[in-house]
């Protein structure tokens, strides 16, 4: 169980401008979501709905006890959602590359039973939107994350990112409305 | 693709980002007529526009959607229960799932070609997509096992890897119970145990000879097979040391893994450097469990924030003290009382204690260490340690002699430095920096660092959240500080006097008397030596040691030093000071003790004069002063002046020290009884609703005083007919005054008989009983069989039981009550009165019925003389007059009593 002081201690680094902490800072939250994400299975019923809001949640206040500041609890959401993002666009990979090049013997990564479903996207394609969308408006992207991958409320998109509570909702409107519009098949 | 991508430089999607906004705040007929304004010269763009606000209109879930697919395959791909009976890996073929751990699944399998019967345990990585180290971890697990060979440790067979580059580990299969499970189910006794641990000791030294330390070792990584054969397991976390490794090789990681908290050792919380002394210090918390069935923090992981203080700083009970103490008292872990685990070990508490008191007690202290160099330097030398210990030859280990390193805390506080807040409030609350100024006692300014230093050494921050907690670390705490101070401080009396002086204050206001007394006297001894019969700080002394002797009815004594410190101090401070103020509040609680009322509100009155005039900073002691008055007036039924004063005092704290100080809690309960002693039940009622409510807000949910003001609520409720509401607060007050005072406190039993006497009148006869059976056991242990409190819990039990139709039984309980109300109470007075009344009442249900008739009558007199008619007694004495009389066959004696009887 890492030390929150230090989780707390490498947001406030990360704050400050050392890109490096987020590196330091991100086995540990591995460490948390992956071990929620396995406790989550135990009463997972296939039509229950998950949500990656609640994993970060929990993940917080495992990680970092109730004695971190509002806005580093922001911050440390943030680092969540992305992290969460890059989880699930590691998986989705690697599940594709599976399908791709499985043969008929039954292997112990087993989702077969999800059903494919016709109306949906594939997470892939989101991500790929995300990353176009980064190019020329970055901000956008990562409002768009972190409401995603995170579920941050506006007020905590807001003080993660800097920016105003009334920018956020700007951002998050043609964001989504952006984000929709390149996904329609 | 068309309108789906439009050329966006900047410039561009600035102006996208604009009119949408605009647009967007629009209602839907106006955007044609704005767009087509807006973009009359570029219809690429308005197209494009268009597209975005249908977009956002239709508000469609796709990427909720997306997400939520790939989250539910990613869990599921993380999932270790699933069923893979039947699934090859390699040569193999899975049986069942056996376990998770930290890194991964562990299967039971079989050869797949049925070439040999053995059953192996495979693990596998699972997580790898989350965690690219993991994989790695576990090729290192394959190196290092691959290295070990020894009986004891789970052998390496094979390894390999799965199609898509998962690696695995075959293992022996250890079919066998945890080492902790396995000597209970055994009942092992302390001889078995340690000879059983010594093995383990010897694998792990096998490990530690070939450059490896294990890490992770606890109870369910040595798995006991049935030939009583233990098996070190799960190397998981282990790291090969190379040799010539700088120690911080051995660091770990940031992430890199503590998996089991309560286990760890201080090195590996605070990321220091990782050697097998931390093994040693595992295996010293495994052989501590082992001893004494209990662990020896409990660190939660609710709270992570709290671990590194706990296994960094607190010192756990020695094994011979924890097991002969009951669960849930101070630093006891666990909830299997002291019985059923001494019996685990063939034993009982008692013999228990002795067999670890001294070797067992010294040897697991060394091994658990905070410091790693002094554990023991290797699994051999615990091993050989305890080989000594079971042939009775002299061990090597010592008990500790704590040093005390002032130059360490020296550098760390410069003057102005933030000290821990408990630190501050003990220096503000005793009389350290009134004694610093006097430079007679010290003389450099670093006396005042040491003391500082000293204190805060002993002194770690307990949880302000959780009153029973800072009572226990304190006490804990103080008990420590007393035997250093003693031992360590003899060369400087000065200071030693002022440390034991702090402490005994500490203690009295904590409510423990006898140290308290001991540590003054002291201090009192020392300082009367040093600085003779004249000075302040032998003045200051006098007046605390003789509050302490008041509260230990040590009267004698206590008026003999108060009479010579107020002598004293009139010389030095004068008539009108806080000190003579503080002397009198001491004679004035003397004298009330020793039943002099005139005197104590004499002296009462003139330390309320003299504080008043001194202004605000002796608001608390203004206050106090007043409230003590308050008592004195209630105890001479001044009832009305007495509510006067209380609610001056509550204002006087409300004023000056905030309505968050613990006093108003206290002065809220005492109005509370003042009201209801004054007949005025409303107002009580709604009094102690208030005292509960300002007392849960300021001293919290378990603190002892919230549980007095319940018990008294509850009482008053059922005597107004309330009994829902009534066994609500008693309940509450129950669970409360366990928490703060132990299960085994008196006041749990004083809550008991409250709720044994509601549950009877409510007619639930076996829960009264129950109830009142273990007020009496509480009561019998925790005072003495013949205590006034127990003759209580024997009447009400007794009239359960009349109740219940088992009068006969009732007989004796009653009997006994009887000597022990007439061992100190004459005719007259109340409780000898309801003894006896039960008393009655049980004869009539006897059919004894001439002796029952005098005892009721006369009883009943006293009841209503001295309780009043509306007193529970009393009418319940009256009913019962009516019962016999009826039951004698004495129909008119029993229309006169009737008659009497409220409807």
């Amino acid at each position: 169980m890492p030390d929150a002081r230090a989780v707390t201690q490498l947001l406030g680094e990360w704050r400050a401008g050392d890109a490096g902490a987020l590196e330091r800072l991100t086995p540990l939250v591995y460490d948390e979501l992956r071990r929620l994400a396995r406790r989550y299975l135990g009463s997972e019923r296939p039509d229950h709905t998950l949500q990656a809001t609640g994993l970060v949640n929990e993940a917080f206040i495992r990680l970092a006890g109730s004695e971190v500041a509002w806005s580093d609890r922001a911050h440390f959401f943030a680092v969540a959602a992305r992290m969460m993002r890059r989880i699930l666009i590691d998986h989705a990979k690697a599940r594709n590359s599976e399908k791709r090049g499985g043969g008929l013997r039954r292997t112990i990564f087993d989702d077969s039973h999800l059903a494919a479903n016709a109306a949906s996207v594939d997470i892939l394609d989101v991500d790929d939107a995300l990353q176009r969308l980064a190019r020329f408006d970055a901000v956008k992207c990562d409002v768009l994350v972190l409401h995603y991958f995170g579920g941050l409320t506006y007020d905590e998109t807001a003080a993660a990112l800097g920016i105003s509570a009334a920018t956020v909702d700007r951002h998050l409107r043609l964001g989504k409305a952006w984000l929709s519009h390149e996904l329609v098949p | 693709m068309s309108t789906r991508t439009v050329d966006l430089d900047p410039a561009r999607w600035a102006r996208v980002e604009q009119l949408f906004e605009q647009a967007a705040a629009l209602a839907a007929d106006e955007r044609a007529a704005f767009l087509d304004q807006a973009c009359a010269d570029d219809p690429e763009l308005r197209a494009y526009l268009v597209s975005l606000l249908d977009s956002d209109m239709a508000q469609s879930t796709l990427v909720e959607s997306a997400i939520r697919d790939v989250l539910r395959s990613t869990v599921a791909a993380l999932d270790e229960t699933a069923d893979n009976a039947g699934v090859r890996i390699g040569p193999y073929r899975i049986v069942r799932t056996i376990g998770t751990g930290g890194m991964g699944v562990v299967y039971l399998a079989e050869r797949a070609d049925e070439q040999f019967e053995q059953q192996v345990a495979i693990k596998v990585v699972r997580q790898r997509l989350l965690d690219p180290d993991v994989q790695k971890r576990l090729l290192s697990e394959r190196q290092i096992l691959a290295n070990l060979d020894h009986p004891n440790i789970a052998r390496l067979f094979d390894g390999g890897t799965l199609h898509d580059g998962t690696p695995y580990l075959v293992m022996e299969y250890i079919d066998g119970l945890p080492i902790d499970e396995y000597c209970d189910r055994k009942n092992l006794g302390i001889d078995a145990r340690l000879r059983l641990f010594r093995t383990v000791l010897q694998a792990i030294h096998h490990a530690h000879q070939n450059l490896v330390v294990h890490r992770d070792i606890k109870t369910s990584n040595i798995l006991v097979t049935a030939d009583g054969s233990p098996k070190l397991l799960d190397f998981g976390i282990a790291r090969l040391l190379e040799q010539g490794d700088a120690p911080a090789a051995g660091l770990t990681r940031a992430g890199a893994v503590i998996l089991t908290p309560e286990n760890a050792a201080p090195e590996q919380v605070t990321h220091g450097p990782i050697t097998t002394a931390t093994d040693t210090y595992a295996l010293g918390i495994l052989l501590y469990r082992l001893l004494t069935g209990r662990a020896p923090y409990e660190v939660s992981m609710s709270r992570p924030a709290e671990i590194p203080r706990i296994i960094c700083h607190s010192e756990p009970l020695p094994p011979s003290t924890v097991v002969r103490q009951a669960p849930g008292s101070a630093a006891v872990h666990g909830a299997a009382p002291a019985d059923e685990l001494a019996a685990h070990r063939d034993s009982t508490p008692a013999r228990l204690a002795r067999r670890l008191r001294g070797d067992l007690d010294n040897i697991v202290h060394t091994a658990m260490h905070k410091e790693p160099e002094r554990r023991y330097r290797s699994a051999n030398e615990f091993a050989e340690d305890l080989r000594r210990h079971l042939q009775a030859h002299p061990v090597l280990a010592r008990p500790d002699s704590w040093h005390y390193r002032t130059s360490r805390f020296l550098r760390r506080h410069t003057a102005g430095a933030a000290m821990s807040a408990l630190l501050v409030a003990v220096l503000l609350a005793s009389a350290v920096t009134l004694t610093i100024q006097n430079r007679r006692i010290v003389e450099e300014r670093d006396s005042a660092m040491e003391i500082a230093a000293f204190l805060e050494d002993i002194f770690q921050e307990p949880d302000p959240g959780n009153a029973r907690g800072a009572n226990i670390t304190a006490r804990e705490i103080l008990g420590k500080g007393a035997a250093r101070i003693s031992t360590e401080l003899d060369d400087r009396p000065a200071i030693q006097a002022t440390l034991m002086s702090t402490i005994g204050r500490v203690y009295f206001n904590l409510g423990e008397y006898d140290p308290s007394i001991a540590m003054l006297e002291e201090a009192l001894e020392i300082r009367r030596e040093l600085f003779g019969d004249n000075d302040p700080a032998v003045a200051a002394n006098e007046n605390e040691l003789a509050a302490s002797l008041t509260r230990k009815a040590d009267y004698g004594r206590a008026e003999a030093l108060l009479r010579d410190a107020l002598a004293h101090n009139r010389r030095l401070h004068g008539e009108h000071s806080a000190q003579v103020a503080s002397n009198k509040v001491n004679l004035a609680e003397l004298y009330q003790a020793t039943g002099d009322p005139q005197a104590a509100e004499a002296n009462a009155r003139a330390a309320v004069d003299i504080y008043a005039a001194l202004g605000e900073t002796q608001a608390a002691e203004l206050a106090e002063a007043k409230s003590l008055l308050s008592r004195i007036l209630q105890w001479q039924n001044r009832l009305d002046e007495a509510e006067v004063l209380l609610r001056e005092a509550i204002d006087t704290v409300e004023t000056h020290l905030g309505p968050n100080h613990p006093l108003l809690a206290y002065y809220l309960q005492n109005l509370a009884v003042l009201a209801q002693s004054n007949g005025e039940l409303d107002a009580a009622e709604d009094l102690f609703h208030q005292a509960i409510a300002a007392t849960r807000k300021i001293l919290g949910e378990d603190h002892s005083l919230l549980g007095g003001s319940l018990v008294m609520l509850g009482r008053l409720l059922h005597q107004r007919g309330q009994y829902d509401a009534a066994e609500a607060a008693l309940r509450d007050a129950l669970r409360v005054h366990r928490k703060a005072r132990g299960a085994a406190h008196p006041f749990v039993g004083y809550d008991m008989v409250s709720l044994g006497m509601l549950l009877s009148d409510k007619g639930e006869f076996g829960d009264a009983e129950a109830a009142l059976r273990g007020a009496l056991k509480i009561y019998e242990e925790s005072l003495s069989p013949d205590h006034q409190y127990v003759a209580s819990a024997l009447t009400e039990l007794g009239a359960v039981l009349t109740n219940d139709g088992r009068a006969a039984e009732a007989r004796e309980l009653l009997d006994r009550a009887i000597d022990i109300r007439r061992r100190d109470y004459g005719a007259n007075h109340p409780l000898l009165a309801a003894t006896l009344t039960v008393s009655g009442h049980n004869l009539a249900v006897l059919q004894r019925y001439a002796q029952a008739e005098p005892l009721l009558l006369d009883n009943y007199a006293v009841l209503r003389k001295q309780t009043g008619d509306d007193d529970r007694r009393a009418q319940q004495a009256r009913r019962w007059i009516v019962e016999l009389y009826e039951a004698w066959g004495r129909p008119r004696q029993a229309d006169r009593f009737r008659s009497m009887l409220p409807d």
